[in-house]
């Protein structure tokens, strides 16, 4: 049977293209793919050939533009989103057109290797790190490890791409310690990135960066200024790439033209272009785009794309600052990376913004395509070691831990027996001359083993690891090589080099209020764990967990555990993320437990352009609708995805997409009015002190032994807490002294009260007036709220609700609908006390109702 | 050939040696089961002995006996210690504190952390020393200037967390912080630092106690759904079983009359008059005492209103006349201008002065006569408007005067 | 509670900075098989080089270091003491014997004057 060598490979897969890359095991090359034009970088496309009826992948793919069917491209950028994409007659998930993708850098890598091994060794390309977005959510990365286990690999981890950058440059330079800031730029995603590397090891200090920002809105950007000056020209090309498929192609083949153009003004500034009828617009007439374009004409387009990633740069700055007191002078070397930092403007805005501040002459610019692949082939490395091993009978396999190189006489060897011939009671290491050591085995697979293997002199030593039976014979042999030389600093047992981008949160209630409680903080290395102990708040007989990253609702869990758990009672959560940011949940509460592993969350899209317009005419709306500074919070997460979506509607469906569903998110949680204000809120305390003035003013004289500038003080004083409160967020603070307004005005009002007769049947009758307008008023809330998105929640407040419509029925509209005219003004005042009695108590269970299920953190 | 010397450093080393084992005795001799702090803890011995009576404490715990050494790291006067020392004394103070659970304890390590505050050059060499890069000059001295309260925000934050429990610390933490002026005292602060103390003990009391509060605010915002009952006064009694056992705050006063009101009111009107009559004799005390604080405090006079109408639930429900008239009574001084005060007032004035009447004797009529035109008079000055009883007790007054 | 301070825990010098206690956390990590105890440790490294605010109240609240350090340990005597030894204090110590690699000298063989541990271990004999 064939000897196997089993090396994990660091994979990129990126939006325009993918990267895949090996570090050899005497740790001297680091070998990225290339074919056998020498290109590093497979395009990542999938097409369907027509002919050959399969699919094409990579290069071949790519030049499937411009035909029928078209290649199916940055598909990245959908990772993580339902739905599928047609590839000719197939219909696929993102995650399958990404496995394809991965599938073939595997076997480009396998076939590549197996050509210059001997041939009685086989290679195996089995196991892997792939790289990802450090800003990917939860879902994308859960959809891009999936995508390595449809294309049959084991994914060892998810690293993200900033951090391979840095694990590469640190590799290849040996540069040390020091403080890192990695600006990725690629197709379809920027990221930034502030890494720190301290003694070999390595710690993510910031992050942040946009998912759906890169190379490919320039090149949409400059593409949507040539349509426009071949409008200008006579064409017809008012395109609906929204919803025409055949104008959307229209448009692709605008975007190829603007990458052209693109690539060539990145070594001259005036580019001569002259395209003769290369596509036919929107008439059927072939078009040809004549004339000189500038590099700034290029560079003036997509000049704020530009700023927006060093607007991301600078809050990585200050977030970089605030975990570690990094700021931007204390930044040591500037990694550019991917595709895009060559654009010149790019180059020179980091160098300006991001490389002076910190006395930095240039960026470092090596490998700008592969450096990431490169970084991720150092960290497989370091994650799953080497397996050796042999199929067949006897079985043998065994895992090696450690690097086979070291500086010493000695090297120590890390290792675990998988699988070995029955009767195997050893494990020994040994040269031509025989065993250099042996360590007893006592089960199989075994635990791992240190082995301290004296080392020769000659650089590499050819040696033989056996496995021995009872009597010292060697049951299978695996050979290998130790080889002496400088080993890499590379990040070993303190490293978590990957980190949670965005916090991981449950919503509780905190003070009467909707929160976010952390429960995995950004920047948390993987894996990790974290446990809290809520309470229930209601006896709604269910129990909701409501997880998010970010805003992004990432799962809902639902215990049903009856109406007789009394509220207080302990909700235990544990919530783990592995390594490959895998997340799972665990809730126990009243004896009930429930497990839950969190897949890729349904982002809502809207699916036309009216349906976005809708979207953004209701986010207007609740933006006039609220007050302070949750009107300001909610602006500053408004504005931005607005304007980026309002751009991108007519040129990126994708994009708008995806930005319509994070508008989406925001809008329901102002929509109810609850989303991060206090509550009640502050229109109903300044109304109280509004109303406490004027009885003051009225009073004309002392109340309560207190004279009117007195009034006027007490008033102030309240109202400056009031405020502050207020500004603070401060909830319990803020219904204290709301409380205290409310008491205050109540003991002000007793003077003007007590002429009042409460019989007085004028007053009633106003009283029914009023009522009736209110009970509107309640109803009108019920049937206008809008329920959760989670199936069972949702479930549980449509139950509520109409409990409470039934109850207003009964107890309120009805009774005040059926008050006989002539019935005494005793019988009419106790009807209008119930009525208001029970209209008040629905009003508070309709404040209620969002908030149905969820549990609340004691003092934190 | 060189005879064996004892040199000073071997002086040192012996030293070094003994006073560990003197901080494992000392440490023994405070009965709590844990081990003792960590080896450098030894240096407090040390600066201990630069003093005689130190050195005889050392020789003492040497013997055998601790009680010397144990009673000098309790200084009763902290101000004019050596810093280096002070930071030691209240790590051992508060490990203690932590692990016996003593308000004293607590009271030594604040009163040793607030004396170490005191000396922001020790801890701005400390921030020197320990960061030497990575942090601005003024980012050390913003550290330096607050880094001895950080144990302040520990015990409150553990009391904090505690509060919905309970929890001992979070007693220790009440009673602690309601008095701050030993604390003061014993680290020699000035009026200004005594006054900020004073300060902060306040805000870390209304911290803690809304800790406590929130969980019977959970409850109570959830029967608001439901029609009142005697489940909302069971929570209510717990109100005011937390009320007893933090100390009476006056917080927890105001929170039991925002909550509990509109639970009364509804009580009332559904004419549950057993549960009432239950809110009424739990919130007693409570209530007796906020009354109490509104006559004498003017900050209080917001809530005049509403404990005024606790004091007509009570009048209304008592069994005696007489007690209906000094709960009533009671509302009026509480808030003169209450309405319901002053109508039920009116009307027990109004009641009073129909059974004086009625059984005045023949002989002295005059006197009774005269006390029931005195209480129909108060009654009308209480309400200006028809009120059948004081009606009826107006006519009587007249009649019997004519 | 101090119990948990790393410093104390692992005995490290709050002064020392954070490359010296990558190095010693990193030792401690490695030589460690229970996956938890390297959790506490990757923690501990974290708190302590993360942020200089963080470890500078760490170091608040670890004792600090106010003793005299231990001085230079004595220099061993060259020669032996004034009064010749007892014959029970020339029986060499088996793990004496070891030390010096002498396991597999006939001690007894040879003359007083010439006896290795008597003479210093640094004169290995010949075999």
């Amino acid at each position: 049977m064939k000897m196997f060598v089993d090396r994990p490979v660091g994979i990129d897969l990126g939006t325009t293209n993918s990267e895949i890359a090996i570090l050899d095991p005497s740790e001297r090359d680091l070998l990225v793919y290339a074919d056998r034009f020498g290109r590093k970088t497979m395009p990542s496309a999938v097409a369907w050939d027509p002919k050959k009826e399969s699919l094409l992948v990579g290069r071949p793919a790519r030049n499937r533009r411009g035909k029928e069917p078209p290649p199916v491209e940055s598909i990245k950028r959908r990772m993580g989103q339902p739905g599928t994409v047609k590839v000719g007659p197939l219909e696929l998930t993102p995650e399958q057109i990404s496995s394809k993708i991965l599938a073939e850098l595997r076997r480009a890598m396998r076939e590549h290797l197996q050509g210059g091994a001997p041939d009685d060794i086989e290679v195996r390309v089995d196991r892997a790190v792939v790289t990802v977005p450090a800003y990917f959510d939860a879902p994308q990365v859960e959809a891009t490890r999936k995508a390595g286990e449809l294309a049959e690999l084991e994914v060892l981890g998810v690293l993200q791409e900033p951090t391979a950058a840095a694990i590469y440059h640190t590799w290849k330079e040996g540069l040390g310690d020091g403080t890192f800031l990695v600006y990725d730029l690629g197709g379809g995603t920027f990221d930034v990135s502030i890494l720190r590397c301290l003694g070999g090891e390595y710690q993510v200090l910031a992050l942040d960066g946009d998912n759906y920002l890169g190379g490919d809105d320039f090149d949409r950007r400059f593409a949507e200024q040539i349509r426009q000056r071949l409008v200008k020209t006579g064409y017809d090309l008012d395109l609906d790439v929204q919803s025409d498929e055949k104008d959307a192609e229209t448009f692709q083949q605008l975007v190829h033209l603007a990458q052209e153009v693109k690539e060539s003004l990145s070594t001259r500034d005036v580019l001569p272009v002259a395209k003769v009828d290369f596509w036919e617009d929107k008439g059927g007439e072939l078009m040809t785009f004549e004339g000189e374009i500038g590099r700034a004409e290029y560079e003036a387009a997509i000049a704020d794309l530009v700023q927006t990633t060093l607007t991301c740069c600078e809050r990585a700055l200050a977030q970089s600052k605030e975990t570690a007191s990094v700021g931007p002078a204390d930044i040591d070397h500037v990694v550019l990376v991917g595709g895009s930092t060559r654009v010149p403007a790019v180059v020179r805005a980091v160098t300006e913004t991001l490389c002076q501040p910190a006395g930095i002459e240039t960026p470092l610019q090596d490998e700008v395509d592969t450096c990431v692949a490169l970084g991720a082939a150092v960290h497989a490395a370091q994650l799953g070691g080497l397996r050796l091993g042999r199929g067949g009978e006897p079985p043998a396999r065994v895992l090696f831990r450690s690097p086979f190189v070291s500086q010493t006489d000695t090297t120590k060897l890390t290792l675990e027996v998988e699988e070995a011939p029955d009767g195997t009671v050893a494990v020994a290491v040994a040269d031509a001359e025989g065993p250099l050591v042996v360590e007893p085995l006592s089960e199989i697979p075994s635990e791992k083993k240190r082995i301290e293997v004296p080392l020769g002199d000659e650089a590499e030593q050819r040696v033989r690891l056996q496995l021995l039976g009872a009597n010292d014979q060697a049951l299978a042999e695996l050979p290998f090589a130790l080889y002496r030389g400088d080993l890499k600093p590379r990040a070993s047992a303190l490293s978590k080099p990957t980190v949670v981008a965005k916090d991981i949160s449950v919503e509780v209630l905190k003070a009467g209020r909707r929160e976010r409680k952390v429960l995995i903080a950004r920047g948390t290395g993987l894996p990790a764990e974290a446990e809290h102990r809520f309470y229930t708040a209601d006896k709604s007989g269910a129990v909701v967990l409501r997880l998010l990253q970010n805003r992004l609702p990432i799962k809902t869990l639902v215990l049903t555990v009856g109406p007789d758990v009394e509220v207080g009672t302990p909700v235990e959560l544990k919530l783990g993320c592995d390594d490959a940011m895998r997340l799972e949940a665990r809730a126990v509460v009243a004896g009930q437990e429930l497990w839950a592993e969190i897949e890729p969350a349904q982002l809502d899209v809207p699916s036309s352009a009216e349906a976005i317009e809708g979207l953004l005419g209701e986010a207007e709306s609740i933006a006039r609708g609220l007050w302070g500074h949750e009107a300001t919070a909610y602006r500053r997460e408004l504005e931005p995805l607005a304007t980026g979506l309002r751009e991108v509607l007519g040129t990126d469906p994708a994009k708008a997409a995806a930005l319509s569903a994070r508008l989406n998110r925001l809008v329901e949680e102002f929509r109810d009015g609850s989303g991060e204000g206090l509550s009640p809120p502050m229109h109903r305390f300044a109304g109280i002190l509004d109303h406490l003035r004027r009885v003051v003013y009225r009073a004309e004289g002392p109340m309560l032994g207190m004279d009117t500038a007195g009034w006027e003080e007490r008033i102030g004083d309240v109202e400056e807490r009031g405020q502050a409160a207020w500004d603070d967020g401060d909830a319990a603070r803020w219904k204290r002294v709301y409380n205290e307004a409310q008491a205050l005005s109540e003991t002000a009002s007793e003077q003007e009260f007590a002429s009042k007769r409460l019989d007085d049947p004028q007053l009633l009758q106003r009283r029914l007036v009023n009522l009736i307008a209110w009970s509107r008023h309640v109803e009108q809330q019920l049937q206008d709220f809008v329920p959760s998105n989670a199936e069972e929640v949702r479930a549980l407040q449509v139950a509520e609700r109409d409990r409470l419509l039934a109850g207003l029925r009964e107890h309120v509209t009805g009774p005040l609908g059926s008050v006989p005219p002539e019935s005494p003004v005793s019988t009419l005042r106790r009807t209008l006390d119930r009525a208001s009695a029970e209209l008040e108590r629905i009003e508070h269970s309709i404040e209620r109702l969002p908030r149905i299920g969820l549990v609340t953190e004691r003092n934190g | 050939m060189t005879a064996a010397q004892w040199r000073a450093e071997d002086e040192a080393l012996f030293q070094r040696l003994t006073d560990r084992r003197r901080l494992e005795r000392l440490w023994a001799a405070e009965g709590v089961d844990a081990p003792p702090p960590h080896p450098r803890a030894a240096g407090m011995i040390a600066l201990l002995r630069e003093t005689p009576e130190g050195e005889r404490a050392a020789t003492l715990a040497d013997e055998g006996d601790p009680s010397a050494l144990r009673a000098l790291v309790r200084l009763e006067r902290l101000a004019d210690r050596r810093p280096v020392l002070l930071h030691h004394l209240a790590l051992y103070h508060e490990r203690l504190a932590r692990l016996r659970g003593s308000a004293d304890d607590w009271r030594t390590t604040l009163a040793a952390w607030a004396a170490l505050g005191r000396s922001p050059d020790y801890l701005r060499a400390l921030a020197d020393a320990v960061a030497p890069e990575g942090l601005e000059d003024d980012a050390k001295a913003r550290w330096a200037a607050s880094a001895a309260w950080q144990a302040w925000e520990r015990l409150v934050g553990g009391a904090e967390r505690g509060a919905a429990e309970r929890s001992m610390l979070t007693a220790i933490a009440l009673s602690v912080l309601a008095d701050v002026q030993p604390i003061a005292d014993r680290a020699g602060l000035n009026d200004n630092e005594g006054e900020s103390l004073q300060h902060r003990s306040e805000r870390a009391r209304v911290r803690i106690l809304d800790a406590a509060l929130d969980p019977i605010g959970e409850l109570l915002d959830d029967s608001e759904g439901r029609e009142a009952d005697v489940e909302h006064v069971t929570t209510l009694e717990r109100l005011v079983h937390l009320w007893r056992w933090a100390g009476k705050p006056p917080q927890v006063e105001r929170f039991f009359v925002d909550r509990a009101l509109s639970i009364g009111w509804e009580l009332y009107k559904a004419k549950k008059f057993v549960s009432l009559r239950r809110l009424n004799e739990v919130a007693r005390p409570l209530l007796d005492e906020f009354a109490a604080r509104i006559a004498v405090e003017p900050r209080e006079i917001s809530y005049a209103s509403r404990v005024a109408q606790f004091m007509v639930f009570r009048a209304e429900l008592e069994p005696r006349f007489e007690n209906q008239l000094a709960a009533a009574e009671r509302a009026v001084r509480v808030c003169d201008t209450h309405r319901n005060g002053r109508l039920v007032l009116a009307d027990l004035l109004s009641e009073r002065a129909l059974r004086t009447l009625e059984q005045a004797p023949l002989v002295g009529r005059r006197a009774h006569a005269e006390r029931a035109r005195a209480d129909v008079q108060r009654a009308r000055s209480l309400w200006p408007e028809k009120l059948p009883r004081l009606d009826q007790a107006e006519a009587a007054v007249a009649k019997e005067r004519a | 509670m101090s119990d948990e301070n790393p410093y104390e825990a692992y005995d490290l010098d709050p002064t020392a900075g954070p490359k010296a206690i990558t190095a010693k956390l990193r030792e401690l990590a490695e030589d460690t098989d229970d996956e938890r105890e390297r959790a506490r440790i990757r923690e501990a490294w974290e708190a302590l080089t993360m942020h200089p605010r963080r470890r500078l109240d760490l170091a608040l609240q670890a004792h600090p270091e106010s003793r005299e350090g231990p001085g230079r340990p004595p220099r061993p005597l060259i020669a032996g003491p004034a009064e010749p030894p007892a014959l029970d204090e020339l029986v060499a110590l088996p793990s004496l014997v070891e030390l010096a690699g002498l396991a597999d000298v006939e001690l007894a063989d040879l003359p007083l004057d010439e006896d290795p541990i008597l003479a210093g271990s640094s004169r290995t004999p010949d075999p």
